[in-house]
C-alpha cells in the first residue's frame, strides 16, 4: 500500500470511511433504543418480553429448520426424561370418544391430503377408518374404509369339508362306498378325510361294487 | 418390485397352483398305468399294516411320458383319491436369477410343504427344468445349477410328504435324484379303447355312434389325450360358432377348418386323421350334423357298415 502520511489522498479516504462507520454506529444505537422502547411499550401492555423475543427468533428461521429444531429438541428432552405427552396426542386421544373433536381432526387432516393420484390419508378413530382422498378437482373426499379382508392366497387353502363326515364305523364306510358306486357317484366324492382308515374302506367298497378302479371306463372285452 | 421377486415372501401357493380334490377329473388311462397307480394307492391306504411290518408306503413317484399324455390329471386323481390338496409347482417360481436363490426357493418350498396340515402333495411338473443332470462345472452358472440339484436331492430325501414329479425328458433327470423316487410310472400314449373314451368324454353333449367313434379313434392313433381333447373341443366350437358367423357347415369343410387350426407336435408323429384330412375314412363314416349323445345312448352297433370301413383295415398301421 502507498505510504499513509498526513494530508495524503489516502488519509482523506480513511477519514471518510471512519466517519461513515461512526454515523452507522450512531444509527444502530438509536434503533436499539427504539427497539427497547417498543419492548417496554409491549411490556407495559402486559406482553411477555421473553416470549416475544422467542417468537421473533422462530419467525426469523426457515420453517423447515424450525421443525427440525423442534423435533431434535423433543428427542433430547425425551432422552432426558423431560418429555410429557405432546398436546397433539392428548387432543387425538380425546378425538377417540368426542365426535366433535374427531370431526375437527379430520377437517384439519384434509389440508395434508396429497394431490390427486399421489396418495391418501386414512384416519382411524373410534374404530371406523376414514379415507381422505383428493379428487381431480383438488377437492377432498371422505370415504369410509371397508374392513380389510383376509389377504387372498395368504394361507394354504385347506380342503373344505364338503359335507359332514358320516358317523359310521369302518364297515359302514365300506357299505357307503358301495352305495356311492350304485348311485354312479365318482370315487373321489369319498367323504372321509385323509388318514382316516374309513377313507380306504370306502374306496374298497366303491371299487368292489363298481368292478373298476375308478380310473376311467373299463375295457369291454 | 418385480425384480426382487426371488425374495418375495410367499405362502405355499405362491409356488404354484393349489388344486383341491373336488376339482379332479376322472382320468382315462391304459391298463398298466392304472395297475401301477392302484398298487401305490392301496399301499398308501395300508400304511398302518405296513408300519407293523416295519415298512413305510412309498411317497415319491416320477411320471414320465410324452407331452399331453395326462401326467397332471393322473397325479391330481391320486391326490383326490387320497383326499389331499395338490400343489402344482411352477418351475419359474423356483428358479431364480440370483446366485443361490434357486436353492433357497427349493428350501422354502419344502419347509412350507412340511408345515401343511393336512399334508399337501407336491407335484413338480417339468421336473427336468429343476433336477438337471449334474456335471463338472465350467462356469458359475453350472456351479449354481449343481448346487441347487444338491439342495433338491437333500430336501427330496428328507421330505416326509408325497412328491410326484413329471417330465417329458426322463433322460435329462439327474440319476441321483431319479434314484430318490421309488415309484416310476411311464405314462404312454392312449390305446384304441382309451382314445374312444377320451373322444366320447370331450365330445359330450354331442356323441358319435359306436362304429363311427371307433373309426375316428383309429384315425387318431399316436395322438395324445390333450390333442384329442383339442380336436373334440374344436369340433364343438365349430358347431356352436359356425352357424352364427355363417361358415360353410357341411362336414368336410368344417373338418378341414378344424384340422387346419390344430396340429400335433412334429416330433410325436402325425396321426392318420391329420395326414388324410377330411378325406379320411373316419370322416366319411361320421354322421352329420353330429348327433347329441343322448340320442345315440343305446345305439347298437350300426347294421349298415359305414362306407370306407374296409379301407381303414387295409391302411398301413403304425408300429
Amino acid at each position: 500500500m502507498a505510504s499513509l502520511g498526513k494530508n495524503t489522498p489516502q488519509t482523506r479516504e480513511l477519514t471518510d470511511v471512519v466517519e461513515r462507520i461512526e454515523k452507522i454506529n450512531g444509527e444502530i444505537k438509536d434503533l436499539q433504543e427504539d427497539r427497547t422502547a417498543v419492548f417496554a411499550e409491549a411490556k407495559a401492555k402486559g406482553f411477555s418480553t421473553r416470549q416475544m423475543r422467542r417468537l421473533i427468533r422462530v419467525r426469523a428461521m426457515k420453517p423447515h429448520d424450525h421443525q427440525e429444531d423442534e423435533a431434535e429438541y423433543d428427542v433430547y428432552a425425551h432422552a432426558m426424561g423431560l418429555a410429557t405427552e405432546p398436546p397433539l396426542l392428548r387432543y387425538m386421544a380425546k378425538a377417540g370418544t368426542d365426535t366433535a373433536v374427531r370431526d375437527q381432526v379430520i377437517a384439519a387432516m384434509k389440508s395434508f391430503v396429497p394431490p390427486y393420484g399421489k396418495g391418501d390419508i386414512t384416519v382411524t378413530m373410534d374404530g371406523q377408518p376414514v379415507r381422505l382422498v383428493r379428487d381431480k378437482d383438488g377437492e377432498v373426499e371422505m370415504l369410509d374404509v371397508e374392513p380389510p379382508r383376509p389377504a387372498k392366497n395368504s394361507a394354504p387353502r385347506q380342503p373344505r369339508p364338503k359335507r359332514e363326515v358320516p358317523n359310521v364305523d369302518e364297515d359302514g364306510a365300506e357299505r357307503l362306498g358301495v352305495l356311492y358306486a350304485k348311485d354312479n357317484r365318482p370315487v373321489i366324492d369319498n367323504p372321509f378325510p385323509y388318514g382316516d382308515p374309513r377313507r380306504a374302506r370306502f374306496d374298497e367298497g366303491w371299487r368292489r361294487e363298481n368292478g373298476g378302479d375308478g380310473m376311467g371306463p373299463d375295457d369291454e372285452d | 418390485m418385480g425384480w426382487l421377486d426371488d425374495d418375495a415372501p410367499r405362502g405355499i401357493d405362491g409356488y404354484g397352483d393349489l388344486l383341491t380334490p373336488s376339482e379332479a377329473a376322472e382320468p382315462i388311462l391304459a391298463r398298466p398305468v392304472r395297475n401301477a397307480l392302484l398298487e401305490w394307492l392301496t399301499e398308501i391306504f395300508a400304511e398302518k399294516e405296513l408300519e407293523e411290518a416295519n415298512l413305510k408306503p412309498r411317497r415319491r413317484a416320477l411320471f414320465s411320458g410324452k407331452p399331453g399324455t395326462g401326467k397332471t390329471t393322473l397325479a391330481h386323481h391320486l391326490a383326490a383319491r387320497l383326499g389331499l390338496n395338490m400343489l402344482v409347482v411352477k418351475p419359474e417360481r423356483i428358479i431364480g436369477s440370483f446366485l443361490g436363490s434357486t436353492g433357497r426357493n427349493i428350501g422354502k418350498l419344502f419347509d412350507l410343504a412340511a408345515k401343511c396340515n393336512p399334508p399337501v402333495i407336491l407335484f413338480m411338473d417339468e421336473f427336468d427344468a429343476i433336477a438337471i443332470k449334474r456335471k463338472e462345472a465350467n462356469s458359475g452358472a453350472e456351479e449354481e445349477r449343481n448346487s441347487w440339484v444338491n439342495t433338491l436331492l437333500q430336501r427330496v430325501e428328507q421330505h416326509d410328504g408325497f412328491i410326484i414329479a413329471a417330465t417329458n425328458f426322463a433322460g435329462h433327470i439327474d440319476p441321483a435324484v431319479w434314484r430318490r423316487f421309488d415309484v416310476h410310472i411311464e405314462v404312454d400314449l392312449p390305446g384304441q379303447f382309451e382314445r374312444e373314451r377320451i373322444l366320447e368324454r370331450y365330445l359330450a353333449p354331442w356323441g358319435l355312434p359306436r362304429q363311427s367313434l371307433k373309426l375316428l379313434a383309429e384315425s387318431c392313433e399316436t395322438a395324445s389325450p390333450a390333442l384329442m381333447r383339442q380336436l373334440a373341443e374344436a369340433m364343438k366350437r365349430q358347431l356352436v360358432i359356425g352357424p352364427k358367423v355363417r361358415w360353410d357347415m357341411r362336414r368336410e369343410p368344417t373338418i378341414e377348418r378344424m384340422l387346419a387350426a390344430i396340429q400335433p407336435h412334429p416330433d410325436v408323429g402325425k396321426p392318420r386323421l391329420w395326414a388324410h384330412g377330411a378325406r379320411d375314412a373316419a370322416i366319411a363314416a361320421m354322421p352329420w350334423p353330429l348327433p347329441k349323445a343322448d340320442e345315440i345312448k343305446d345305439d347298437p352297433a350300426p347294421t349298415d357298415a359305414p362306407t370306407g370301413s374296409e379301407k381303414v383295415v387295409q391302411l398301413p398301421r403304425r408300429a
